[in-house]
C-alpha cells in the first residue's frame, strides 16, 4: 500500500477546488442579478466617460487643436489614400508584366501524393 | 511494514527538498528570462492592411499538395495560436507534412477602423486573401479552415460563395446555435447591456473588456493556474508550456466597434445564422449551399464554445461529403498542446490528403 503524499493530497483538493468555485461562480454569474449590477457598473464607467470625452473635445476646441475624432477622420483619410496608391502600384505592376509571386525562393512542385497505408 | 515505510518517507522527503530547491533557482529565472518567443515560422507577409494580415509559410517539404490550405483566425485573439514553438506548432506540422499553408490573422483594428462590418471581414478580407493566394499559387482552389469565430467568417463566406473555389472546409469550435453559449447569453442579455452605448464611446471594443469575460467564465482558473504554476516551477516543460499558453491567453485582439454591434444583434440576440435568417450585405446566408468536403471538429470540454453551441453546424451544412467530431480537450487544447499533437493534428491530416490533390 502506497504512503499518503501530502503533495498529491494538495493537488487533488486544488483541482475539486477550481471545479466547484467554477462551477458556483458560472451559476451565480448565469443570474440576471449579475448581468444587471455588471452592466450598471460598465454604464457608469462610460457616462464617466462620455463626459469626460465631451469636457475634453470643448477644450481642445477652445484651445484651437484637433480633437481625437479629428485625428481618427485624418487617419481614415490616409489609409483611403494609401488603399488607392496600393491599387495604383500593383496596376502598374501588372502593366509592366512584372506580377511576380512575393518570393523569388525556388517553389516545391504540387504534386504531392498521400502516404501509401501503413508509411 | 515499517521496514518499507521508513525509506518511502526519506525518498519523499528527498523529492520534496529536491523540488523546493529547484523551485527556489528557476523561480528566478522565470521573472529574469523573456517569454518564448511565438509564431516564429518562417513566412511571408503577402497582404497587411489595417487589422488583416494575410501570411505564406515557407515549405518545408520538396513536395507540397496542390490545394492550398488557409488558416482563418478568430478575431478576438492572435494567429500564434498555431504556431507556438517548434514542435508544437500545427502551421509546422502541416509543413512537414506537405501542405502549402497560409493564415489570414488579424492585428488590433486602429480607431480609424471602429466602422469596419461583418461585411468587410466576409465579403472584403477574405476574398481578398483567398484571391492574392490564387495570384500567389496559381491553383484555382483552396482549402479553408476556420477556428472559433473565423469559423463563423469562413461559413458565412463559403455560403455567400457556392461556386467559389473552395475545395473543402474544416471548422474547429465555431459556434453557431449562440442562445446555447449560457454564459455569454446572460451577460449580453438586451435588458442590462447597452451595446450602442459603449460602441459609441469606445469606437473600438476593448481587448481588456473582452479579456474579462473570456476569464470570468471559469473565475478560479487564474489562481489556481497560478499556484500549479509555483508548485510546478521546478518543472522546466511544465513552466514553458504555462508561458506559451498565458502568453496567447492575455493577448486579446479590440474588436472593431461596428463589427461587434452587429455580432452582439445578430447572433447573440437574434441568434440568426442558427434561425437561417442571416444576412450579409444585403444577402441571404444559406448553410446548405454549402456542398464542398466538410470536417467539423468539436471540444468535448469546451467551456467557451460548449458542445451544444456547435454541434448542430454539420446537419446545417448541405455537403454530401461531411464529418463531424468530438475530441477529448478544451477550446484552446483542442488546437495546440500535447492533447492537440496526438488528437487533433494527424487526423486533420488524414482527412485532408485525399482531399487536398
Amino acid at each position: 500500500m502506497s504512503k499518503p503524499d501530502p503533495g498529491t493530497f494538495f493537488r487533488e483538493m486544488l483541482g475539486q477546488w477550481e471545479g466547484i468555485a467554477n462551477q458556483f461562480g458560472a451559476e451565480m454569474m448565469k443570474s440576471g442579478e449579475f448581468a444587471r449590477t455588471m452592466h450598471g457598473a460598465t454604464t457608469a464607467g462610460l457616462k464617466a466617460k462620455e463626459a469626460a470625452k465631451e469636457a475634453m473635445s470643448r477644450a481642445l476646441e477652445a484651445a484651437n487643436m484637433p480633437s481625437r475624432e479629428d485625428m481618427i477622420d485624418m487617419t481614415a483619410r490616409m489609409r483611403g489614400i494609401e488603399a488607392r496608391l496600393d491599387r495604383i502600384e500593383s496596376l502598374l505592376a501588372k502593366i509592366a508584366g512584372d506580377a511576380q509571386p512575393a518570393s523569388d525562393r525556388p517553389r516545391p512542385k504540387r504534386t504531392k501524393k498521400p502516404p501509401k497505408k501503413g508509411e | 511494514m515499517t521496514d518499507t515505510a521508513a525509506p518511502d518517507l526519506v525518498e519523499q522527503a528527498r523529492v520534496a527538498f529536491d523540488r523546493a530547491l529547484k523551485r527556489n533557482i528557476k523561480g528566478l529565472g522565470y521573472f529574469a528570462s523573456p517569454a518564448p518567443v511565438l509564431g516564429a515560422s518562417p513566412k511571408d507577409v503577402l497582404i497587411q492592411r489595417g487589422t488583416m494580415n494575410l501570411y505564406h509559410y515557407r515549405p518545408m517539404s520538396e513536395e507540397v499538395y496542390r490545394v492550398p490550405l488557409l488558416l482563418v483566425m478568430a478575431t478576438t485573439n492572435r494567429g500564434y495560436i498555431f504556431d507556438m514553438v517548434p514542435g508544437q506548432s500545427l502551421v509546422e506540422f502541416l509543413l512537414k507534412r506537405g501542405y502549402d499553408v497560409f493564415m489570414l490573422d488579424w492585428s488590433p483594428p486602429r480607431p480609424d477602423e471602429k466602422d469596419l462590418s461583418l461585411e468587410h471581414y466576409v465579403l472584403d478580407f477574405l476574398p481578398a486573401a483567398i484571391a492574392r493566394i490564387a495570384e500567389e499559387t496559381g491553383e484555382p482552389d483552396l482549402t479553408l479552415v476556420g477556428y472559433c469565430f473565423g469559423g463563423v467568417l469562413s461559413v458565412l463566406w463559403a455560403a455567400l460563395h457556392p461556386d467559389g473555389p473552395m475545395a473543402n472546409l474544416v471548422t474547429f469550435t465555431t459556434p453557431i446555435d449562440f442562445k446555447a453559449m449560457e454564459m455569454f447569453q446572460a451577460w449580453a442579455d438586451r435588458r442590462f447591456f447597452d451595446v450602442d452605448r459603449l460602441v459609441d464611446t469606445f469606437g473600438c471594443c476593448p481587448a481588456d473588456m473582452l479579456y474579462t469575460s473570456f476569464d470570468m467564465l471559469r473565475p478560479a482558473q487564474r489562481l489556481a493556474g497560478q499556484i500549479r504554476l509555483l508548485d510546478n516551477l521546478w518543472n522546466d516543460e511544465f513552466v514553458k508550456s504555462y508561458r506559451m499558453f498565458d502568453r496567447w491567453t492575455t493577448d486579446m485582439l479590440p474588436l472593431a466597434g461596428e463589427y461587434f454591434r452587429q455580432t452582439t444583434r445578430l447572433l447573440m440576440w437574434e441568434n440568426r445564422l442558427y434561425e437561417g435568417t442571416m444576412e450579409v450585405g444585403g444577402r441571404q446566408v444559406d448553410l446548405g449551399n454549402i456542398t464542398a468536403p466538410f470536417l467539423h471538429v468539436v471540444a468535448e470540454h469546451d467551456h467557451i464554445v460548449p458542445k451544444a453551441a456547435s454541434a448542430p453546424l454539420i446537419d446545417m451544412i448541405g455537403s454530401a461529403d461531411k464529418e463531424e467530431i468530438v475530441l477529448k480537450g478544451g477550446h484552446v487544447s483542442l488546437v495546440a498542446g500535447g492533447n492537440a499533437v496526438r488528437r487533433l493534428w494527424p487526423k486533420l491530416d488524414d482527412w485532408l490528403q485525399e482531399r487536398s490533390l
